[in-house]
């Protein structure tokens, strides 16, 4: 767990200050501006002002010179809250919006620049999206706990400016609360603990609640008795909640109670008698002085209550920035900016590639070297976890090889430009879904030019979607999904990979991969894919994984891996007769059609 | 008129209702919450009154006594009620909320798992269950709530006005005037804000699927191998424009009542002032000290007055939401059905049809026997009806025309629970659950001798080698939702938890929705292997896409389009040279060479 003392709260908080200078320095600068400026008026035109007043009522000024005064202050009032009105409601949020888009936009390109690796790995995967979600709400809470200390230290030092004046012995009441306050802190540090040890058990509760609920646990929650297991989850949650109030709770409140009440009110009060004593017995104090004092008083002891709101927020800040912090730090392995050579198409070669995972023991990929010629099929099969997806993020450059090169044409591929050799590659996704993007976007994978139109309509009447596009209204500048648009076309899964492979065809790349296309697709629909797929590419290098065995048959090069070895390697028929690992998954997939077959012909 | 009338009285029937189930549910909340609701109500008038006469005091003929007194007085009142509240919110509170708030959920969790399915594809229903989920926690203190504000505020309001009427009658006009100007005012600021939430929801939206892109890791891929990033800053971009145009819009008007408002409050303020100090200093009419208590009591009142009117705008809003939790908690006990399931013999489709509930219809007219022990597959493209189909086999969708007959008895007739007990299942979209691997394997709760039965599970799916491995073997918790040390299963492990989920069981139907597709061919032949050997004396029912696994069924089952086209046994189906044997032919061209 991440230590979380009071110095690394303010380390942490120091840090979250400059990202929040960073991107949003004009909303602050302005921000306080105008709350230093609304402290002054307020206090001028509220206790101020009553006192100046009441006080010139008790000394006989004139009736004249008291409202011209009081005119005065309240049309700077009214100037000021117009002002500070239009300010919140109209420039306040659009500067914020400009400061978040600018934030937001570098953390994404950080995102996609990051290696793929921490999408993949449960932890890194967890802190991207924290950071995401939570990078801007730290900043807001940043923002705002700055402003309240203006505001808090701006009231405080007016209203004790003003007590002072008045009688410096007041201070000492006020000065009572405050020492208390150094018990407070640690008072404070206790209920965070408890309050976070309550959230643990409240996440217990949602976790059922949510099963129960949501959609997705439904036909469980029907079919087994699993909800009895949540239910005691669920009791022993509630029971849990409940000792710790019993236990925790009563000692926090009782602290609370003294400081937040006892603490403050006995002072105030005290206070009051001693002021009330002045005015009615001494008479050494004004009456407008002692409406004064009642007021302001409250104002000077009672930020102390919010102490305890800022220290939760800044160490809930803090937790936030480590993890920025964490994100930010993250290494990119695969370096865009290395290589500068453009990439053209060209046979592919790995030559003794090595791949280990970070912090895995195991090698995921041993030793594997393959020629790949120009213009090949390659079928890629084995069993799960046999390597074949990570050899096939190697090729894309997702990943780099632990040990050994991939070339291509001749050249290790990290001499070439980073998004001149991903470009020379397409890929069909094992769940493609597109994007809420136009389908001519979709297509193209990047934003569209006048001159594109040609490009994307061949492309589109190639795999035989045309006709559906055309129909519509916008035509392919038609948004997909119904994410921005009411009207967006919703595309089935066949139709989805076919523009799938729409998009390999316009992007005109030279490799194309594709990742169990048709895990999803019914057998007819899975044939169809590939004979538009062989149409659409022919002349292209294609690799693809599968675990249908019938679709490995036409390739030109079958490589077999078992654990993290590429086993065997020829056509079907040169693995058929050696017998081997793949003869045998092939004979078991066979086995079956074989004896349906039996007696009918093709 | 009437129908506005009418429905006050029923937002105070809610109110009402509200109120009897918490004195149903716990009594000494109640009690305590009654009091609560009182000493609320009588301070801040109490702390008004007590102000208001030390002020009057303060021109120097009051004695110094009373003012001790009374400063006494207010001290105690602030330590006294500080004290009780503090009681209240961090022991109370907590305590009898946790009890109340956990008996409902689990009425309601027995409730939600009644629920019809089909009723969750309806995503009017959907919402307005998951908000009434949500709002059950708060339902019970809704009316306790509302009677405290309300009291609190029509108190304080009568005090305050007293205190004003009191010292001068014009003044308390004018204040009064200007506090319904601004109630008004404020009604429509609301209004403005309302509207803009509502059209910036959709901006927010945009937003967050641009956040969404760069989270998900299915589609950091292909964000790393396009330019799609550049697509979709243009979004962003695009996104943020609409937000300062709409902001603008919004935030003049917003600015212009919210002006209003204020200038309102301050030229009042002014002018009681001028109103005042002229009765002070030139009539004499008042005193100092009722200056001051006409000065602060002019802001609470007006305050007052707000929380009053905000309090009004919220009710039918709330009212609402108390419609939709009583609608659940009032639900009516479900009739007693037989529990006794006898044996199965068969389970019998006549005419079935089901539909959506957008409307469309997805099986139509569907007839069709499955006897016992019988492997019956499924086979179709996508779409044609196939899942649907085992939904309703399930008893998790009723048909929209026709019945299900088991044995003979429509299953309608049977207690859910005690039907769904006979049979087992495992879908495309299984979950897993954060719980351990037993558990999650028997769908229940684990005891000791049930251990051997989670083994052969495991066993039987080829996991059982995988778990013997791991630390706390099948008590390994799974997921990292409570336990950081948790296990996250990969898709095919995960697939394998889910069969031996279904076979656990040893129910008399299993019905398996494409079991196999993240598994490997030899895994999943061996798979099979077992399904079958398994299920010599069972009745199965499965989808598959992968046509080598029907050969072996006893019937096959052909949809298109919500309807059985073809039905028969491999070789019958073969011989007719239909549809299946056609893409029977398809998937076995390669494979017979």
């Amino acid at each position: 767990m991440k230590k979380n003392g009071f110095c690394d709260v303010l380390a942490s908080f120091a840090y979250s200050v400059k990202q929040a200078a960073k991107y949003f320095r004009g909303v602050l600068v302005c921000d306080a501006i105008l709350t230093v400026c609304g402290n002054f008026i307020v206090f001028f035109s509220n206790a101020y002002m009553l006192r100046y007043i009441v006080n010139g009522v008790q000394t006989g000024k004139s009736v004249a010179a008291l409202l011209a005064y009081t005119a005065v202050v309240i049309t700077l009032r009214v100037i000021y809250e117009l002002i500070h009105k239009f300010f919140i409601n109209v420039w306040l949020p659009i500067a914020n919006k400009r400061g978040e888009v600018r934030l937001r936009k570098s953390l994404y390109q950080k995102a996609v620049e990051a290696d793929l690796v921490n999408y993949e790995m449960p932890d890194s995967y967890a802190l991207f999206d924290r950071v995401l979600s939570n990078t801007q709400v730290s900043m807001d809470q940043t923002l705002g706990l700055l402003i309240s200390w203006i505001s808090v230290i701006m009231s405080i030092s007016l209203s004790s400016w003003l007590v002072f004046a008045i009688d410096p012995v007041l201070i000492v009441f006020a000065v009572i609360p405050v020492l208390l306050n150094l018990y407070y802190v640690r008072l404070i540090r206790k209920k965070h603990i408890y309050d976070s040890h309550l959230r643990e058990i409240e996440r217990k509760k949602s976790y059922a609640r949510r099963a129960f609920y949501l959609k997705d646990y439904a036909k469980e929650l029907r079919l087994s008795n699993i909800w009895r297991v949540l239910r005691r989850q669920f009791t022993d949650a509630s029971e849990e909640y409940t000792a710790a109030v019993k236990k925790e709770g009563r000692r926090v409140a009782l602290g609370y109670y003294i400081v937040n009440n006892l603490g403050l009110n006995i002072p105030i009060y005290a206070a009051q008698i001693y002021c009330l004593y002045h005015t009615l017995v001494t008479h050494t104090i004004y009456v407008g002085d002692c409406l004064v004092v009642l007021a302001s008083l409250s104002a000077i002891v009672n930020p102390i209550k919010s102490v305890a709101n800022w220290y939760a927020t800044m160490s809930d800040i803090s937790l936030k920035m480590s993890d920025l912090r964490a994100f930010l730090k993250k290494k990119t392995q695969i370096d865009s900016a290395r290589g500068g050579l453009r990439a053209q198409a060209g046979d592919i070669e790995l030559a003794d590639v090595s791949f280990t995972y970070e912090g895995s023991a195991t090698e995921t990929l041993k030793h594997v070297s393959v020629k790949i010629r120009r213009g090949e099929t390659i079928a890629i099969v084995g069993r799960n976890g046999a390597g074949k997806t990570t050899l096939v993020k190697l090729l894309m450059r997702l990943y780099d090889a632990t040990s050994g090169k991939i070339m291509l044409d001749g050249r290790d591929i990290k001499q070439y430009e980073l998004t001149s050799y991903r470009d020379t590659i397409g890929v069909v996704m094992q769940d493609y879904k597109p994007f809420a993007l136009s389908v001519a976007e979709n297509v193209l994978g990047r934003p569209y030019k006048n001159e594109d139109e040609k490009t994307v309509l061949r492309a589109l009447d190639r795999v035989g979607l045309l006709d559906k596009v055309q129909r519509t209204k916008d035509g392919i500048h038609t948004l997909l999904t119904k994410e921005f648009s009411k009207d967006g076309l919703i595309l089935s899964g066949g139709e989805a990979q076919k523009l799938a492979i729409a998009a390999i065809y316009a992007q005109n790349c030279n490799t194309v991969i594709l990742d169990e296309p048709s895990s999803a697709l019914d057998p007819l629909a899975e044939r169809q894919m590939y004979d538009t797929m062989r149409a659409a590419c022919k002349g292209k290098t294609m690799i693809f994984i599968s675990h249908r065995l019938s679709t490995a048959v036409d390739a030109d090069k079958i490589l077999l891996m078992d654990s993290g070895e590429i086993k065997e390697s020829g056509t079907h028929g040169e693995l058929m007769a050696r017998g081997g690992l793949y003869a045998e998954m092939f004979t078991v997939q066979a086995s079956q059609y074989k004896e349906g077959m039996k007696g009918e012909t093709l | 008129m009437s129908k506005e009338r009418n429905s006050w009285r029923h937002i105070l029937k809610n109110n009402l209702f509200s109120m009897s189930f918490l004195w149903q549910y716990s009594k000494p909340y109640f009690f305590f919450s009654i009091l609560r609701i009182l000493t609320r109500g009588i301070e801040s008038p109490i702390s008004l009154l007590l102000l208001s006469r030390l002020y009057t005091m303060l021109d120097g003929n009051g004695s110094f006594a009373e003012a001790f007194y009374i400063t006494l007085g207010m001290l105690a009142l602030k330590v006294g009620v500080g004290a009780w509240n503090q009681v209240y919110n961090t022991y109370i509170t907590p305590i009898y909320k946790e009890k109340l708030h956990y008996r409902m959920q689990l009425e309601m969790f027995e409730k939600a798992r009644r629920i019809e399915l089909a009723k969750y594809d309806d995503p009017a229903f959907y919402n307005d269950f998951i908000l009434s989920m949500q709002f059950t926690d708060s339902y019970f203190m809704t009316a306790i709530k509302n009677l405290s504000d309300l009291l609190g505020a029509v108190l304080t309001i009568a005090s305050v006005f007293h205190i004003l009427i009191s010292v001068d009658v014009t003044t308390c006009l004018v204040i009064l005037i200007s506090s319904f100007l601004s109630a008004y005012l404020n009604r429509k600021l609301k209004k403005v804000r309302l509207d803009e939430k509502i059209a910036l929801a959709e901006n927010e939206r945009k937003s967050k699927y641009v956040e969404r892109t760069f989270k998900l890791s299915e589609d950091a891929k292909e964000l790393r191998m396009t330019r799609f990033k550049e697509c979709i800053d243009n979004k962003y971009d695009e996104a943020a424009e609409e937000f300062g145009t709409l902001t603008k819009r919004f935030g003049k008007k917003k600015t212009l009542w919210d002006g209003l408002i204020f200038l309102n409050l301050q030229l009042v303020y002014g002018i009681v002032i001028a109103m005042l100090l002229y009765k002070l200093a030139v009539t004499g009419t008042i005193t100092l000290g009722e200056f001051t208590v006409v000065v602060n009591a002019n802001m609470t009142f007006r305050d007052t007055l707000k929380k009053i009117s905000d309090f009004i705008t919220k009710l039918p809003t709330q009212s609402k939401q108390m419609d939709m939790v009583r609608a659940f908690i009032s639900k009516d006990a479900q009739e007693e059905k037989r529990k006794d399931i006898p044996a199965l013999e068969y389970i019998e489709f006549r005419g079935v049809s089901f539909g959506y509930a957008d409307g469309k219809e997805v099986l139509h007219d569907v007839s069709l026997t499955i006897r016992k022990n019988e492997k019956l597959a499924i086979v179709g493209s996508n779409g044609a009806g196939k899942t649907t189909f085992v939904k309703l086999l399930l008893g998790l969708y009723q048909p929209s025309s026709g019945c299900i007959l088991y044995n003979g008895i429509d299953i309608r007739e049977f207690d859910e629970e005690s039907y769904r007990q006979r049979l087992s299942a495992v879908f495309q979209d299984y979950r897993i659950f954060a719980a351990t691997l037993a558990e999650n394997v028997l769908g229940d709760e684990f005891c000791a001798d049930k251990e051997e039965l989670v083994k052969n599970a495991l066993r039987f799916t080829g996991f059982e080698r995988d778990v013997l491995a791991w630390r706390d073997g099948i008590h390994t918790v799974l997921t990292r939702e409570f336990d950081e040390k948790g296990r996250n299963l990969s898709g095919g492990e995960a697939q394998k938890v889910a069969i031996a989920r279904a076979f656990v069981q040893n129910s008399a139907l299993a019905v398996l929705d494409e079991p196999s597709s993240a598994i490997d061919p030899i895994a999943e032949h061996e798979l099979n292997e077992s399904i079958m050997k398994y299920s010599k004396d069972k009745t199965v029912v499965f989808i598959s896409h992968r046509l080598s696994t029907t050969v072996g069924a006893d019937r096959i089952c052909m949809f298109d389009g919500g309807r059985i086209i073809e039905i028969g046994s491999h070789r019958e189906l073969m011989a007719k040279n239909g549809k299946y044997a056609t893409l029977f032919k398809v998937q076995a061209e390669k494979y017979v060479v």
